[in-house]
């Protein structure tokens, strides 16, 4: 089933507007243009092949009729004398249709616009015809902004349809239509000098003469880009071996370090594994008490305090025994803590208890 | 909008044309309602001083319905004739040579578009009666009501259109019914300067579905019938009161059709308007057994029973000054 398209141009149609604004009635006139059926066949896989056919009227010029009612009576009776003169010099061939131009109505085609479509399209032996109507209204009441309804009918069957108009260049933009639309210029000079210059450009076959030459130098383009992209390729994987190598090689001498730290501290100490220790403190400790008479001691007291054992230790053993014989000498020569040489070992309070703890002996 | 504001809005030219249409625009059978103009708009520029107002919606009564037809004229070109736009009904197209007024189309007729819109309505029930077609069963119906010659030409039908959820297709049929009111006793009219039109009774008959299983009658009364009928039963249409006057004695007739009407005799009962029984109720009489046969058609029975109120009423006036207390 064909579907009807109406293109028009932005021209046309501001042309159209232009005359009824500078009109105080209705006004009407001819359509000329083109009109062509395009049978599309679209070829699918899941379907069988569906014929589309494209009904297309291109509305390109209108011709104003000087008054109402100028080719037909008041039933609609086309007068075809009427329409010659209309056309004038134009062939009534590019006739397409006609059109109305009505304020404050509705758009819908009237009786007598009915009627003289049909009329019309009997009188010029065209059964493709469309009536063009717009209606311009008031969109405000205080009359600032108006506006105007467009549209195409067609008549099937004694059925009115509407078509919609199709503004080339207004709205959403179709790159079919800028392909298919061809702007058929009726001009005498376009036409005279596009014939004197065609063989210039071009070839016998209508086909543009340097169109192989582009498509050759096309062809160059392609393949040196395809080099090119080659190179890139090559020289992409270079770069990604190479930082992996990179990453290889930091990843060794960081693990090689490492194992020096480690090494570096397992000699010092012979003890690889072994927590660190505090050889200071160590040293101190064991030169205090190491031969130190308390920790020699294997002897408790009754309250569990470790008696004094001298036997491992000569030289304390000397000094200790002065002390307690001699528990006057002790006050002037303080020993000194190795540990801490501002601070005095008290022995004195020592030397007082052993001397007790004899006294206790002693008593039992 | 009244007659006045549209006739004032009407560019010059056209005012007599539309001037027949608002004040003498009584088309079809609803004679009550008359054609009424809204929408007055003008096809002149926006800066062209009024009143230059030269198309307007016509409203239309008919068959129940009011339709809105588009009128077009052009107040430059006075002179041609209108276009029309039908509203919905979008598929009407009257066939221009059985529209006279519009082949002879004479602007300095005032009646010409009265006449026009006329032979438009008259086009439009053609092209309803054709809708018809779509239904046998109402089809029936509407040849049934044709080959009586008291509906014939005193009917109007509009086929709806079908209902897009049920895809039903339902019409309406507004006959006139053949009904003599000649004796309808004189009224005085409320307002004096409003002309009640023609006496009329209309029924309208509301087919909903194609196979005429749901339908709705309902009647109209023109207002000066509605003053001569005191009331009625408007749905099951089983009663009525009349008021009528015979040689200036004033009475009530109340009309109750039984439950197996026509089989069974309505019962008539007079009532007089001046004359009190002694409890204080309105005199009256009931009378069971007068002249009747179940045979009848409707104005059969109604040409009888008119004919038995004469014969009858100068007994009961006698009655009612007798019995009855003024």
């Amino acid at each position: 089933m064909a579907e009807p398209t109406v293109r028009m141009s932005g021209i046309v149609l501001s042309s159209l507007m232009f005359q009824h604004l500078n009109s105080d009635s209705d006004v009407e006139g001819l359509i000329l243009g083109e009109s062509r059926f395009e049978e599309q066949v679209t070829i699918s896989d899941t379907q069988s092949d569906h014929i589309h056919i494209e009904e297309i009227y291109n509305i390109q010029k209108h011709i104003a009729c000087q008054k109402l009612q100028n080719f037909y009576n008041s039933v609609g009776e086309v007068d075809q004398d009427a329409i010659k003169r209309i056309l004038a010099d134009n062939k009534q061939e590019s006739v397409i249709g006609w059109y109305r131009q009505r304020r404050n109505t509705d758009q819908q085609m009237a009786l007598r616009e009915k009627i003289v479509h049909e009329n019309l399209k009997s009188v010029l032996s065209n059964p493709h015809m469309i009536f063009l109507l717009l209606t311009p209204s008031k969109l405000t009441s205080p009359g600032s902004t108006h506006r105007t309804e467009y549209a195409a009918f067609i008549s099937r069957s004694r059925q009115v349809i509407n078509v919609p108009v199709l503004v080339n260049n207004l709205g959403l933009l179709e790159q079919v239509a800028y392909c298919k639309v061809s702007a058929l210029c009726s001009a005498v000079g376009y036409n005279l000098t596009m014939k004197k210059h065609r063989s210039e450009f071009f070839s016998s076959n209508g086909l543009l003469r340097d169109v192989n030459e582009v498509n050759k130098m096309s062809d160059s383009l392609q393949s040196e880009l395809q080099k090119a992209c080659e190179d890139v390729e090559k020289s992409e994987r270079l770069l990604e071996a190479l930082q992996a190598d990179v990453s290889d090689l930091r990843r060794r001498v960081r693990e090689k370090s490492q194992l020096n730290v480690l090494f570096l501290s397992a000699d010092a100490d012979d003890l690889p594994v072994e927590p660190k220790r505090n050889l200071l403190l160590h040293d101190a400790v064991r030169a205090l008490f190491t031969c130190g008479p308390l920790f020699q001691s294997q002897t408790l007291t009754l309250d569990a305090f470790p008696v004094l054992d001298f036997s491992h230790s000569p030289e304390h053993s000397a000094n200790t025994a002065t002390e307690i014989l001699n528990p006057e000498t002790q006050s002037s020569e303080q020993p000194v803590s190795e540990l801490h040489p501002g601070r005095t070992v008290s022995r004195k309070r020592l030397i007082e208890f052993q001397v007790g703890r004899e006294h206790k002996r002693m008593k039992t | 909008m009244s007659p006045e504001v549209a006739l004032h809005r009407i560019s010059p030219e056209l005012r007599p044309l539309l001037c027949s249409v608002v004040r003498n625009g009584r088309v079809g059978l609803d004679s009550t309602n008359c054609l009424r103009v809204t929408d007055l708009k003008t096809g002149c520029t926006s800066l062209t001083p009024g009143p230059c107002c030269d198309r307007f919606k016509l409203h239309i009564p008919y068959a129940g319905e009011t339709l809105k037809w588009d009128i077009i004229f052009n107040a430059r070109y006075p002179e041609l004739p209108p276009d029309f736009i039908f509203g919905e009904d979008a598929e009407f197209l009257p066939e221009p040579s059985e529209l006279p007024h519009l082949v002879q189309w004479d602007a300095g007729n005032s009646e010409c578009l009265l006449q026009l819109v006329k032979e438009l309505i008259q086009q439009y029930h053609h092209y309803q009666c054709q809708r018809l077609r779509e239904s046998s069963r109402l089809l029936f119906e509407y040849d049934s009501l044709l080959e009586d010659p008291n509906y014939g030409r005193n009917m109007e039908i509009y086929a709806g259109r079908k209902n897009s959820w049920t895809g039903e297709f339902s019409a309406r049929f507004l006959l006139k019914l053949p009904v003599d009111f000649s004796n309808i006793p004189i009224y005085l009219l409320k307002d004096t300067t409003l002309d009640p039109g023609e006496d009329v009774a209309l029924l309208s008959v509301s087919f909903e579905d194609a196979e005429a299983t749901q339908v709705f009658p309902k009647l109209y009364l023109s207002p000066s019938i509605e003053q001569g009928v005191v009331e009625y039963d408007a749905e099951g249409f089983t009663k009525l009161t009349l008021l009528l006057m015979w040689k200036d004695f004033c009475f009530l007739v109340h009309v109750d059709l039984p439950l197996y009407f026509p089989r069974d005799q309505p019962t008539l009962t007079f009532q007089s308007v001046y004359h009190f029984t002694n409890s204080g109720q309105l005199y009256s009489q009931v009378q069971k057994t007068y002249p009747y046969s179940p045979r009848w058609d409707g104005n059969e029975m109604a040409k009888r029973a008119k004919a038995y109120f004469k014969s009858f009423i100068p007994q009961f006036q006698e009655g009612a000054f007798a019995n009855g207390k003024l």
